[in-house]
C-alpha cells in the first residue's frame, strides 16, 4: 500500500444536486431506465422540466436499492416502489419509536 | 485460499436439481438480502450466498466446480487442479451481468476459479482507448451533535484503489480535509464531485459520497431538523407555573412553563433546533413532573393535606 499523502481540501458548502446524466453515470443505468424510473415514482426529480432536470443526492440512494431488490430479489417496479415506501415508513417509525422511549418512558 | 462448499452454503443436495437450487437461493436471498434482512451479518451472508447461486445456477460452472470433487471439506486450504485454466471458458466479462457490482465481493476461491470479482475498472483494463468513468466511492463520517449543529471541519484518510500503468489495482491512501456545513442532518450524503475513484482512458472520476452519523447525546434527541428534551419538573412548578433557564444548541435560554401544566406537555422552542433552509427547526421540551418521595412524616402530612384539600380523581369516568 503506497501512502502519497495528498491533502485535499474538499470545501463542500453546497448541495449539489445531481444531472440527468450523472445519475446514468454514478448508477451505471440507461436514461431509458431513468424515466422508467420516474414514471413508477420510484425516483422523483426536484424538477421535471426536460432539459433541466435535477436529483436530490438522497435519490441515488433509492436508485441503488431499487437495481438491488430488482437484481437480487426479482421485484417488479411496482413492488420496488411500495417496498421503497414502506422502508422509509419504516425509518421514520424507527426513529420516533427511539424518541419517544427515551424522552416519555422513564428509567 | 479457502475451499467453499456451495452446496452446503445453499443447504442442497449435491444431486440437486436446478429447481431446488433456485427455490433454495430465493429462500435464503429473502432471508439475507441487506435492504429487508434484521439478521446480524446480513451483507456479508447475501454475498455468500449470491456466490453460491451464480455457480450452481450455471450447468457449465456448475460441471467444472463438481469436477473438482466432493471430498473438499468447507474452509479447507484449497488449490486449483494444474490444468483448470486450459478448460476454462469464462472470461471476466461472463461474471457478474450487470455493471459488475454483482461479482464485488466474491470470494478468493470464485475469482481464482471463475475469473471474475474485480472493480468495474479491472473488468477491461488494457483495452487501448476504453473510457469509463471512476466508480463512486462512500464512507461514513460520524460526528457530534453539537458539532451538526455549528458546522465542523474533518480530516479523514481513504483507501482509494487506482490503476497503474500496467493495469494492476493499488490502493493509496488520500487524505481529505471536508468541512461539513451547520445543520447536516442524520444520514445525510454529503457528495464530494470527483473524489471516487479515477476514471480510465481520460474518463472523469467518480464521486465521494459521505454519510454523516450524528453521535447519540445524553440529553437532547435530534428527529429530522427538531430537537427534543425532557425536562424534569415538580408538582409545585407545573401547577403554579414558573420560568426555568434550560439548555439549547446554541445557549441556554428562559422558558416560561404556564401554570396548570401536565406531565409529558410539549412546549415548541421555535427556531431552536437544527439550523437549515427554509427555516431552522424548533426545540420542543417536553415536561416530566417529578413526584417527591415522602420520606419525613411531615412530607406524608403535606401529601395527606394535599389529598384532602384538593380532591382530584384522575382516573375519572374508568
Amino acid at each position: 500500500m503506497v501512502n502519497k499523502n495528498i491533502i485535499i481540501i474538499a470545501d463542500y458548502s453546497e448541495e449539489k444536486p445531481l444531472s440527468f446524466e450523472e445519475v446514468c453515470e454514478s448508477c451505471g443505468i440507461s436514461a431509458d431506465y431513468v424515466y422508467e424510473l420516474i414514471e413508477y415514482e420510484i425516483v422523483r426529480p426536484a424538477t421535471l422540466a426536460q432539459e433541466e432536470m435535477l436529483f436530490e443526492v438522497e435519490q441515488l440512494r433509492r436508485i441503488k436499492t431499487a437495481l438491488r431488490l430488482k437484481h437480487e430479489l426479482e421485484v417488479n417496479m411496482q413492488g420496488i416502489a411500495i417496498i421503497l415506501d414502506l422502508l422509509e415508513e419504516m425509518e421514520a417509525l424507527r426513529a420516533e419509536k427511539e424518541l419517544l422511549k427515551k424522552h416519555l418512558l422513564s428509567e | 485460499m479457502e475451499y467453499k462448499d456451495y452446496y452446503v452454503i445453499l443447504g442442497v443436495d449435491r444431486k440437486a436439481s436446478p429447481d431446488e437450487i433456485k427455490l433454495a437461493y430465493r429462500k435464503l436471498a429473502r432471508k439475507y438480502h441487506p435492504d429487508v434482512s434484521k439478521e446480524a451479518n446480513a451483507e456479508e451472508k447475501f454475498k455468500t450466498v449470491q456466490e453460491a447461486y451464480e455457480v450452481l445456477k450455471d450447468p457449465e460452472k456448475r460441471t467444472a466446480y463438481d469436477q473438482l470433487g466432493s471430498q473438499w471439506q468447507a474452509g479447507q486450504e484449497f488449490r486449483p487442479p494444474p490444468h483448470w485454466q486450459e478448460n476454462a471458458r469464462y472470461t471476466r466479462e461472463d461474471v457478474g451481468g450487470f455493471g459488475g457490482e454483482n461479482a464485488e465481493g466474491f470470494s478468493d476461491f470464485f475469482a481464482n476459479l471463475f475469473g471474475g470479482g474485480f472493480q468495474q475498472e479491472g473488468r477491461r483494463g488494457g483495452s487501448a482507448g476504453f473510457k469509463q468513468r471512476g466508480a463512486d466511492q462512500r464512507a461514513n463520517i460520524t460526528i457530534s451533535l453539537s458539532d451538526a449543529f455549528n458546522g465542523v471541519a474533518r480530516t479523514l484518510q481513504l483507501q482509494v484503489p487506482e490503476i497503474d500503468p500496467k493495469g494492476r489495482i493499488e490502493y493509496h491512501t488520500r487524505t481529505l480535509k471536508v468541512t461539513i456545513p451547520p445543520g447536516a442532518e442524520e444520514g445525510q450524503q454529503l457528495r464530494l464531485a470527483g473524489q471516487g475513484s479515477p476514471g480510465l482512458g481520460g474518463a472523469p472520476a467518480g464521486d465521494l459520497y459521505l454519510e454523516i452519523t450524528i453521535e447519540p447525546h445524553p440529553h437532547f434527541s435530534l428527529q429530522g431538523k427538531d430537537i427534543y428534551l425532557t425536562l424534569p419538573v415538580t408538582p409545585w412548578e407545573a401547577a403554579l407555573g414558573t420560568n426555568i433557564n434550560i439548555p439549547t444548541l446554541g445557549g441556554r435560554v428562559g422558558l416560561k412553563v404556564a401554570p396548570d401544566s401536565q406531565s409529558g406537555q410539549k412546549l415548541r422552542l421555535k427556531g431552536r433546533g437544527m439550523p437549515g433552509k427554509p427555516h431552522a427547526g424548533d426545540q420542543y421540551v417536553i415536561l416530566q413532573v417529578k413526584v417527591p418521595p415522602a420520606k419525613t412524616s411531615a412530607a406524608k402530612e403535606i401529601y395527606q393535606k394535599m389529598a384532602e384539600v384538593m380532591p382530584f380523581n384522575p382516573r375519572e369516568g374508568w
